[in-house]
């Protein structure tokens, strides 16, 4: 299927035959990686700026190789949300950079539906890298294609999300992608981090993670990050850790065959003990690999992009 | 309405000349490699391999290129195009490559795979086996080894079908006008 | 000069008129009013075709801010009375949150003598409840009222101390002044940008649930039952709050309550493009809500419209939806057929 958008903003605005290009195309990209010489010339001569509003290690680092190996020419910003609330507004920021004639940029942002605010003012491609509690496709999209390794067709698969699903873009992001696909989805956390309209989003609320997890094929364990709210919303990371943690006696009552994957970076003793997120059940590093083909993809198909509005226009 | 410019038997024989050559050309085959270009180059490359080995009992291998993210093209259409997989599992350095296409045309194609066979390695030699020239070139490209040349109009589209993509083996050409070239 | 309207809808409920009929007017004065044709031989200098108009008396809207003096580059009360007066309002009750904070009876002065150089609307400001909109002490309310204020309250910041609301209401009440109340528990709010449900859930944004303005709604009732002062609640845009009032009101407690035409036709899903313009507080609500605000007005347990007009520039709303203004202009929407329709059945039950 042909792709015709210039910007990737979120899986909700895709179909389920655009998340399919994509993951193909993915596929594609995977073998650049295992090449003496790990990089192709398609996007030579185009210009990529990480634009960063958000601490980000890992996702910079993987977009910023997988432009690498697509030779685009990078720069990168990171700009501290402070600098941001003081100076210049983000438009004037990006209309700053577009007078570059860059030709993508990747954002991450803490304020969410910032990348469709933009994608809506500037004629360059907008990868969304994250914004605020919203989406991040990428991530969800590299989800999704290592669980496609690992299990084919997703149609009918049970797929468990655990974590602070409230404020969880990753959580958005895979819901919109993996219900897309056909998976049956189901959300398990605490219920102060369960959004009460979820269930209208097309998944199941649960709260017992066992229950949960006894007939599942994945698990991602969503990193739990206590800094982000003000309020209490849960008594302790212990108490997390006890009832919404995945260890080894955890695992044991649970499914073989049971994927786990985790978006990083891990609390380890939280979320995941170490013995599982090392454990044979784990796919998180294949996660990390993958991620750079899928980057690639989407690096690639949103610079053949064309359509003129934002793909959320007519969604 | 496309015209009919060969069928299965003549395809079948023309492959078996154009293996026939390849056996010539490097009689051990000791280095060997056929690289199919995406899409029908693959299966024309297998058809080669499996003919090769039944004159010669030599298994040649077989590898799959797309040359898509080589494409000089790609800022200048209007969407990327559909990219399939590449599968070249061998150091290239050192090989005897045939490099094989359903049809030469401008030329962009077989520069595209020439680049991207030098970011796999540095192969002693790189010929170029074709079904179809059609001329018109763009660039000083020449197949080695080539079933048949064809006298063409611009607007032409040859079109070479294989019987796993296409249902049956046969080359065609229609003109531009109603037929969409296959990607 | 004498000028003869014809043909207009004639609306007005204080004179019972609902139906096409004409207007004479003598100079600045009405001098006959009537449904159908005007009388034979009524003589006129000038003759104004309505047809398919409205022919209203001007409206009063009970909630705007003008931002003066402080955020001129918003709107002035100069600015602010034309956009009024174009949308068919001739009477305005300004907010005090403005910079600084109308808590002082010379504000209030400095608005009147504004007010009466533009020449314009009749100009009604609202004093503070407290000092510096502070929520900490009271503003000297009876010398603004002395000044002219019609009403007090820290309009955006609501008072989340309940000593300080009772007090507002008991003393105020010696004035025979309402006390208006933007109704919103800020814990409970947290922040929100938008109206906590499925469509926050969706986007990504903090979400301020129903619950934040009913809990505060539930205090204000019972607040003023218990003290006997006066409460006007502003914009009310929940069904539970729709619900308290008409039982409140059942009981004889007084207080009065408005709604904006933006939470009458529109609902949360108009946030679905990250479109700022839909950012306001209290914010969208969802259809149920809009639906019990409607029958609010039908059943006159919503004494009001008021537009809660409130214009921002450019650089607060163009920009990231949780960095937005608050707030939308409402004398464009306001001159909208239907939103008119309503402000003319209705009157206000206290008048400013």
């Amino acid at each position: 299927m042909a792709w015709d958008k210039k910007d990737l903003l979120g899986l909700e605005y895709l179909s389920a035959e655009e998340i399919l290009t994509v993951l193909d195309t993915a596929r594609a990209f995977s073998e650049v990686s295992t090449r003496a010489i790990k990089k192709v010339p398609a996007l030579r001569g185009k210009t990529v700026v990480n634009l960063f509003y958000e601490a980000s290690t890992r996702t910079r680092a993987s977009f910023e190789l997988a432009e690498k190996r697509l030779s685009a020419d990078i720069i990168n910003m990171n700009v501290s949300t402070s600098s941001v609330t003081k100076g210049e507004t983000l438009l004037d920021t990006v209309r700053n950079l577009c007078a570059y004639k860059i030709d993508v940029i990747v954002i991450r942002h803490a304020m969410s539906g910032a990348p469709i605010y933009l994608a809506r003012n500037i004629e360059c491609s907008v990868v969304n890298a994250g914004d605020g509690m919203h989406e991040h496709p990428t991530q969800a999209l590299l989800d999704i294609y290592t669980l496609r390794e690992k299990l084919g067709d997703l149609r009918g698969r049970r797929i468990v999300i655990v974590g602070d699903i409230a404020h969880s873009r990753v959580a958005r992001s895979n819901i919109w992608g993996l219900t897309k696909l056909g998976a049956q989805v189901t959300v398990v956390g605490p219920s102060t981090l369960i959004p009460r309209e979820i269930e209208q989003m097309g998944v199941r609320v649960q709260h017992n993670l066992d229950e949960a997890l006894r007939d599942a094929d994945a698990v991602n364990m969503l990193r739990i990050q206590r800094e982000r709210e003000k309020l209490t919303l849960f008594p302790s990371l212990r108490e997390y850790a006890i009832l919404f943690g995945l260890n080894r006696t955890r695992m044991q009552g649970l499914p073989d065959k049971l994927i786990v994957m985790h978006p990083g970076p891990i609390n380890r003793g939280v979320e995941l003990s170490g013995s599982v997120a090392d454990g044979p059940n784990s796919v998180i590093l294949e996660q990390v690999t993958n991620s750079l083909a899928v980057r690639m993809a989407v690096l690639f198909l949103v610079t053949g992009g064309t359509s003129l509005h934002p793909e959320h226009m007519s969604a | 309405m496309a015209e009919r410019i060969a069928s299965a038997p003549e395809i079948a024989a023309h492959l078996d000349a154009l293996a026939e050559s390849i056996v010539q050309d490097c009689p051990t085959l000791e280095h060997a490699y056929l690289i199919g270009i995406q899409r029908r180059g693959v299966q024309l490359a297998q058809r080669l391999a499996q003919r090769i080995m039944a004159r010669t009992s030599v298994v040649v291998p077989l590898g799959v290129l797309d040359i898509t993210f080589y494409r000089d093209d790609l800022s200048r259409i209007s969407q990327q195009p559909v990219v399939h997989n590449t599968d070249i599992r061998l150091d290239l350095d050192g090989k005897v490559i045939y490099l094989v296409d359903d049809v030469v045309y401008s030329g962009r194609t077989i520069r595209a795979a020439l680049d991207a066979l030098a970011d796999y390695g540095r192969p002693r030699i790189v010929r170029l086996v074709a079904l179809v020239d059609r001329g018109w070139r763009e660039l000083p490209i020449q197949p080695d080894f080539v079933a048949w040349k064809i006298a063409t109009a611009d607007t032409d589209v040859i079109h070479v079908k294989v019987r796993e993509l296409d249902g049956e083996d046969a080359i065609d050409r229609a003109n531009r006008a109603d037929h969409a070239q296959p990607v | 000069m004498t000028t003869v309207i014809r043909n207009g809808y004639l609306m007005d409920p204080a004179r019972q008129l609902d139906g096409h009929g004409w207007v004479h007017i003598k100079d600045t004065q009405i001098a006959g009013v009537g449904l159908g044709e005007p009388p034979a031989g009524l003589a006129a200098d000038e003759t104004i075709d309505a047809r398919g108009l409205v022919v209203a008396p001007g409206f009063i809207d009970l909630h705007t801010h003008l931002r003066e003096p402080g955020e001129e580059s918003k709107e002035t009360i100069e600015s602010g009375s034309r956009a009024a007066v174009a949308g068919g309002f001739s009477t305005i009750v300004c907010m005090p949150n403005t910079k600084p904070p109308i808590d002082h009876a010379s504000l209030v002065k400095f608005i009147h003598l504004e007010a009466q150089r533009v020449n314009l609307a009749n100009v009604l400001p609202v004093g503070t409840v407290s000092r510096g909109r502070e929520g900490k002490e009271l503003a000297d309310i009876g010398e603004l009222v002395n000044a002219g204020v019609v009403a007090i309250s820290d309009d955006g910041a609501p008072i989340m101390d309940s000593g300080l609301m009772r007090c507002a209401l008991e003393y105020a009440r010696m004035f025979g002044i309402p006390v208006m109340e933007h109704c919103e528990d800020l814990q409970l709010a947290n922040l929100g940008v938008m109206n906590e449900g499925f469509y926050s859930t969706k986007l990504g944004l903090r979400g301020a649930p129903t619950v934040a303005e009913d809990v505060m709604v539930a205090r204000n009732l019972l607040l003023a039952e218990y003290t006997g002062g006066r409460l006007h609640l502003c914009h009310l845009s929940t069904a539970g709050g729709v619900r308290m009032v008409r039982d409140a009101k059942a009981r004889g407690v007084q207080v009065t309550c408005e709604v904006t035409p933006h939470h009458l036709v529109l609902t949360d899903a108009a946030v679905c493009d990250y479109d700022t313009n839909f950012k306001m507080n209290p914010p969208l609500r969802a259809e149920a809500d809009r639906l019990a605000l409607i029958e609010g007005i039908n059943d006159g347990t919503i004494d009001a419209i008021a537009t809660d007009h409130a214009p921002h520039s450019s650089t607060s709303k163009d920009v990231e939806f949780d960095q937005a203004a608050n707030g939308v202009v409402g004398w464009v929407d306001c001159s909208k057929e239907e939103a008119a329709s309503w402000c003319a059945r209705r009157t206000s039950p206290w008048r400013a």
